[in-house]
C-alpha cells in the first residue's frame, strides 16, 4: 500500500510539473529557448495570490485567477523587455538573459516580501481523505484536477483556435508563416502569455501544497526540464508524459532508496536521457538546437 | 494597371553583389518569366519583394503603394504570395490545416474545395511531410488560392516533379492565369516559360541582362 500511495504522490507531483513543462515546451518549439526564468513566473504568480488571498483576504481561487493574469502579463514583459532585443544573437545570449531574469525575479520579490517562507493560511494542517485506500487531502484532488483541467484547456488552445494554430506554424517554420500573413512576434508574444499563464498557475497549486518562497520556482523548473527532455523537447504529449514519469520516479525511487535522494532522481534521468535518449520519448530526431 | 514595380534594387551579401539596381514594372494579370544560372539573383530577387531579405537600395511598389519599408508579414497580407523552392509547407501540420493557417476565417469546406482543385483532398488528415516534393507545391499553390493572393511568386515550381504533378501545377498555373493573377516565375526550361509568360527578364550576377 505505500507505493501506491507514493504513486498517488507522484501523480501529485507531475501534475504540478507538466503546467510549467508546458510552456517552457512551447516557448522552445517556438523560439528554441530554454527558459530557465519559467520557475520564477511561476513564483511570481504564487506570490500574486498570496497578496490576494492573505494580504487582501478574498478567497484563493480569486487569487489563482488573479494569478493567471499577472502570469501571462509577466511572460508578455519577459519577452519584451528581456528576450526580444537579443532574439537574433547567439542562442547562449538568451540562454544567459533567462538565467538574469531569474535572479532578478527572485531578488525582486524578496525585497518586497522578504526571504522567509510564506503560506496561504488555508487553516490548519489539513487531514487525508482516503479514497480507493490511498490518503490524499482535498487541496491535492484539487491540484490533479486543475492541472488536468488546464491541458485540457491547453489541447483546445493549440488545436483548435486561431491563434494556437498560428503557434504552431511558427514553431514549424517561422519565415514561411510570415510569408502567409503571420505576426510571429505577436504569436511569440501569445506564447508568452499562455505559456506563463499556465506556469503562475502551477505556482499557485505547488505554494496551496507547501509554502511560498523566492527560491521556490526553481527545483520545479528544473524538474520540468527534466521532464520535456525525457518526452521529447518541442511535444506538449511529450512535456505531460514527461512531468508524470518524473513525479512518479522521483516518488517511487524513494522506496528504494533514502528520501533525500528524490531529487537526485530526476537530475540522473535527466542525464541519462541528455546522454542515451536526447531526443526523448516523443521527440524528433531532426529537431534540434538551431544555432 | 501596374502591379509590381521594383525600382533600382540592390543587395550585397558580405561582398557579393546579389542584385545590382534590378527595375521593371509588370502588369496586372501578366506572367514575367525570371530566367538566368544558379546564383545569378532570381530568388533574392523575389525575397527583396516578401522581404525576406531586405535590399540595401530601392524601392518596390505593389498596385502603386510603396511596401519595402513594411514587415514581411504586412507585405503578405497585400495579397502576395509564394512557392518556395524548398521548405514550402508546414511539415508537422496536416494538408487541411497547411490551409487553414493561410485562410483568413475561410471556412474548412471552402479549404477542401481548394483541395480538390489541387488533387489533395485525400491527403486532409495527413501530415505535410509525408507528401511527395510535387504534392508539397501542389499544396503550396492551395494556399496561394484559398489566400486569394494577387501577384504570386514561384521560385522553380516544377523542379524536381514528378511529370504528372508538373502537369496538374501547369494547370494550375493556366488557371490562376485565368483568374487574372499577376505572376513572376523562376524556371530553367525555356519551352515552359514562352509557354507560360508573357515578359522574360534574364539575370546575370545580380543585373538584368535580357529582356523580352
Amino acid at each position: 500500500m505505500v507505493l501506491e500511495q507514493l504513486a498517488v504522490n507522484g501523480i501529485i507531483a507531475g501534475s504540478e510539473y507538466a503546467l510549467l513543462a508546458i510552456g517552457l515546451t512551447l516557448i522552445y518549439g517556438i523560439l528554441r529557448l530554454i527558459h530557465f526564468a519559467h520557475g520564477e513566473v511561476a513564483m511570481v504568480g504564487a506570490y500574486s495570490a498570496f497578496v490576494v488571498s492573505v494580504v487582501f483576504g478574498l478567497p484563493l481561487i480569486a487569487g489563482f485567477f488573479v494569478a493567471i493574469a499577472a502570469g501571462a502579463l509577466l511572460g508578455i514583459a519577459v519577452n519584451r523587455i528581456a528576450f526580444r532585443p537579443v532574439r537574433k544573437q547567439h542562442i547562449l545570449i538568451g540562454l544567459i538573459t533567462a538565467i538574469a531574469v531569474s535572479i532578478l525575479l527572485q531578488n525582486a520579490i524578496a525585497l518586497f516580501f522578504g526571504n522567509d517562507i510564506k503560506t496561504y493560511n488555508l487553516g490548519a494542517v489539513e487531514k487525508g481523505i482516503e479514497v480507493f485506500g490511498f490518503i490524499i487531502t482535498k487541496t491535492q484532488i484539487v491540484i490533479v484536477f486543475t492541472a488536468v483541467a488546464l491541458m485540457l484547456l491547453t489541447w483546445a488552445f493549440i488545436k483548435k483556435t486561431k491563434i494556437g494554430q498560428q503557434v504552431r506554424a511558427v514553431a514549424d517554420n517561422r519565415e514561411l508563416a510570415e510569408s502567409i500573413g503571420i505576426d510571429s512576434e505577436k504569436v511569440i508574444a501569445c506564447t508568452f502569455a499562455f505559456g506563463s499563464a499556465l506556469a503562475a498557475a502551477g505556482g499557485v497549486l505547488i505554494a496551496a501544497e507547501t509554502n511560498l518562497a523566492p527560491m521556490m520556482g526553481l527545483m520545479p523548473n528544473i524538474k520540468a526540464f527534466a521532464a520535456i527532455i525525457v518526452g521529447g523537447i518541442g511535444s506538449i504529449p511529450g512535456a505531460i508524459f514527461g512531468s508524470y514519469f518524473i513525479g512518479l520516479a522521483e516518488n517511487i525511487g524513494i522506496w528504494f532508496l533514502p528520501s533525500g535522494y528524490k531529487d537526485a532522481i530526476a537530475f540522473f534521468i535527466l542525464v541519462i536521457f541528455l546522454l542515451f535518449m536526447p531526443t526523448g520519448i516523443f521527440g524528433k530526431k531532426k529537431e534540434g538546437i538551431e544555432q | 494597371m501596374i502591379a509590381i514595380e521594383l525600382k533600382g534594387i540592390s543587395k550585397k551579401f558580405g561582398g557579393v553583389t546579389a542584385l545590382d539596381n534590378v527595375s521593371f514594372k509588370l502588369e496586372k494579370g501578366k506572367t514575367l518569366g525570371l530566367v538566368g544560372g544558379n546564383g545569378s539573383g532570381k530568388t533574392t530577387l523575389l525575397n527583396s519583394i516578401t522581404k525576406m531579405v531586405a535590399p540595401d537600395r530601392g524601392e518596390v511598389y505593389f498596385k502603386g503603394k510603396r511596401i519595402d519599408k513594411l514587415p514581411a508579414y504586412r507585405i503578405a497580407r497585400l495579397g502576395i504570395g509564394r512557392i518556395f523552392q524548398t521548405g514550402g509547407v508546414f511539415k508537422n501540420m496536416t494538408v487541411l490545416e497547411n490551409l487553414l493557417v493561410a485562410s483568413d476565417g475561410k471556412r474548412e469546406n471552402e479549404a477542401e474545395r481548394i483541395l480538390k482543385e489541387v488533387a489533395l483532398l485525400e491527403k486532409k488528415g495527413k501530415k505535410a511531410a509525408t507528401l511527395s516534393g510535387g504534392q508539397q507545391r501542389l499544396l503550396e499553390f492551395g494556399r496561394v488560392m484559398v489566400r486569394n493572393d494577387e501577384l504570386i511568386l514561384l521560385d522553380e515550381p516544377f523542379a524536381g516533379v514528378s511529370a504528372e504533378n508538373s502537369r496538374k501545377i501547369e494547370s494550375v498555373i493556366k488557371k490562376l492565369q485565368e483568374e487574372g493573377k499577376t505572376i513572376i516565375l523562376i524556371e530553367h526550361d525555356s519551352a515552359r516559360i514562352k509557354r507560360l509568360c508573357n515578359q522574360i527578364i534574364e539575370l546575370e550576377k545580380g543585373s538584368i541582362i535580357r529582356r523580352e
